[in-house]
């Protein structure tokens, strides 16, 4: 995953193959960064016309003649590594490394061991004077590294061992950056790798690119399946229960047509006139003396009103009728329109109004 | 030995292919294959839950059926009713004084007066007869429980001047066949 990351963002490969390391040292005005003209400089002095390798610089010191800076150079040693656009020295990362370990302040030795092999640095303090390596056995190069030392004056009597582990590709990317000089890829073979590597690359973001409209229209697709699938069941139930539906459907047109038939009948459903009842009850209701000329009864609206005369012995009588009228079932009005003397009695006209009972 | 970036044509190519494919592939995305799916699960999302909540259950349905079936019953009882209390004649006025006159008059009516007709889905009966009190009450309460509609739209008495009373009556029954 990690890789493809890299290859989409563009980033180079860097990769450790060993090489030769060749010590030596570079004198500069105090402060001065060693430039490449001078490190040519001192290679011609050791080498001759051989083509200038890539090197590490190991470490500074400070002198009155100016600034004194060790270095290693790194002539490539077997096959280079393919699938990288930049290699580093092995030594390189030796150094990182060892330059993290903590040791005395004097004169000591810095040993690790490698796959490739021992890997010993003369150190004073944190600075780095001499870096060999890799030997097949660490008692050898550590011999000749005393050896060295001892010539040039040096007594070492401490050891501090390093652990390996391998570098992250960010590590060699930071490494990379930080020591373009050391690249030991020729530059005709690292500008070849990097343009193919910026063709995958190209490739690859194309891809990413239709990778991710992929998984979108997937995503949406999924969706677009879950929303399907949904629709199909409520459609299969709506299936299910269509007969039932056309069922309904069939009985609701069915009473629709019943209850427009009823109530074209409507008429035919009220009960009968009861004008018998009504009669009766008046005549229940008539007081002694008193006696009914004529009654008229037609039907209303809300339900049927007369108009009766009735012949009384006196005044008082009016309406004590016309209060017995009024407790007779289906009767809700009675009212006296006229009341005039006839003869030696009287003769009253009363309207009554009521629903039929 | 650094790395030269890449240039020329080749270079500007590999730089601009992403870009050119996520154009392509936004442009494509959003306004046709995207839209496209969005619109066709939103749709169907919205007619499930249309369906989900329109759609009743089997059950529901079947109790819906049963209370149809109960109602149609019913009416279609009061319908065989309705249609039993109506005069089914081809002249329903001489109908519905065929079922009236003999009735009246073996109550004890005289009947002096008798017209039938058909008018506006009604036959109308107007008569008018001699009774007295209780004759006349028989003849009212038959007329109550006659199986047939009746509709008293109008009924007077008053004494005719010689013992039995004058009556007035005019009685309407609906014809079977309605407007």
């Amino acid at each position: 995953m990690d890789q493809v990351l890299d290859l989409l963002g563009g980033l180079p490969r860097v990769a450790l193959s060993p090489s030769h390391l060749l010590n030596g040292e570079v004198t500069t005005p105090y402060g001065q960064d060693p430039s490449p003209e001078g490190v040519a400089a001192a290679w011609r002095d050791r080498a001759g016309d051989r083509p200038l390798p890539p090197w590490i610089l190991l470490g500074r010191r400070d002198t009155p003649n100016g600034t004194v800076w060790r270095l290693c150079w790194c002539p490539p040693r077997g096959p280079l590594p393919g699938l990288a656009e930049i290699v580093l020295p092995e030594g390189l990362w030796v150094l990182d490394l060892l330059a993290g370990e903590s040791g005395p302040q004097g004169w000591h030795l810095r040993i690790l061991a490698s796959a490739s092999g021992a890997w010993v640095g003369l150190w004073e303090g944190a600075r780095c004077d001499r870096l060999h390596g890799p030997h097949a056995s660490e008692s050898a190069g550590i011999a000749r590294v005393r050896a060295i030392a001892a010539a040039a004056g040096i007594e070492t009597t401490a050891e501090v061992r390093g652990a390996w582990r391998d570098p992250t590709p960010r590590e060699l990317r930071g490494s990379s950056e930080s020591h373009p000089e050391s690249d030991i890829l020729p530059t005709s073979e690292s500008v070849h790798r990097a343009e193919s590597r910026a063709d995958r690359a190209a490739v690859a973001r194309v891809l990413a690119i239709l990778a991710v409209f992929a998984a979108i229209t997937l995503g949406l697709g999924s969706i677009q399946a879950v929303a399907w699938s949904l629709r199909r069941s409520q459609d299969t139930r709506l299936e299910s229960v269509q007969p039932l539906l056309d069922r309904v459907a069939a009985l609701r047109k069915s009473r629709a047509g019943l209850e427009d038939s009823i109530w074209i009948r409507k008429d035919a459903l009220a009960p009968n006139s009861a004008v018998d009842r009504i009669l009766s009850g008046i005549a229940r209701k008539i007081p002694d003396g008193t006696s009914l000329r004529a009654l008229a009864l037609e039907r209303s609206d809300s339900g049927w009103r007369a108009r009766t005369e009735a012949s009384l012995s006196d005044w008082n009588q009016v309406q004590p009728l016309a209060q017995a009228l009024r407790s007779v079932p289906g009767v809700a009005k009675v009212s006296v329109a006229s009341q005039a003397r006839s003869g030696s009695g009287v003769s009253a006209v009363l309207e009554l109004e009521g629903t039929w009972p | 030995m650094a790395l030269s970036p890449p240039s020329g044509t080749k270079g500007i190519l590999r730089s601009l292919a992403p870009w050119v494919a996520a154009s392509l592939a936004l442009q494509t995305g959003l306004r046709v294959v995207w839209l496209d799916q969005t619109r066709s699960f939103r749709a169907d999302f919205a007619r499930a839950a249309e369906l989900r909540q329109v759609v009743p259950e089997p059950a529901a349905l079947s109790a819906r059926i049963a209370a149809l079936e109960k109602d149609s019953s019913l009416l279609r009882s009061r319908l065989a009713s309705a249609r039993g209390r109506t005069v089914e004649s081809s002249d329903p006025a001489a109908e519905l004084a065929a079922r009236l006159v003999p009735m009246l008059g073996g109550e004890g009516w005289k009947l002096q007066r008798v017209k039938a007709e058909s008018k506006s889905g009604w036959a109308t009966l107007d008569l008018g007869a001699e009774a007295d009190f209780g004759q006349m009450l028989s003849g009212l309460r038959r007329m109550r429980i006659q199986p047939t509609a009746l509709q008293v739209r109008r009924f007077s008495v008053r004494p005719s001047g010689h013992g039995p009373l004058g009556v007035d009556l005019q009685v309407a029954a609906p014809e079977g066949t309605r407007p």
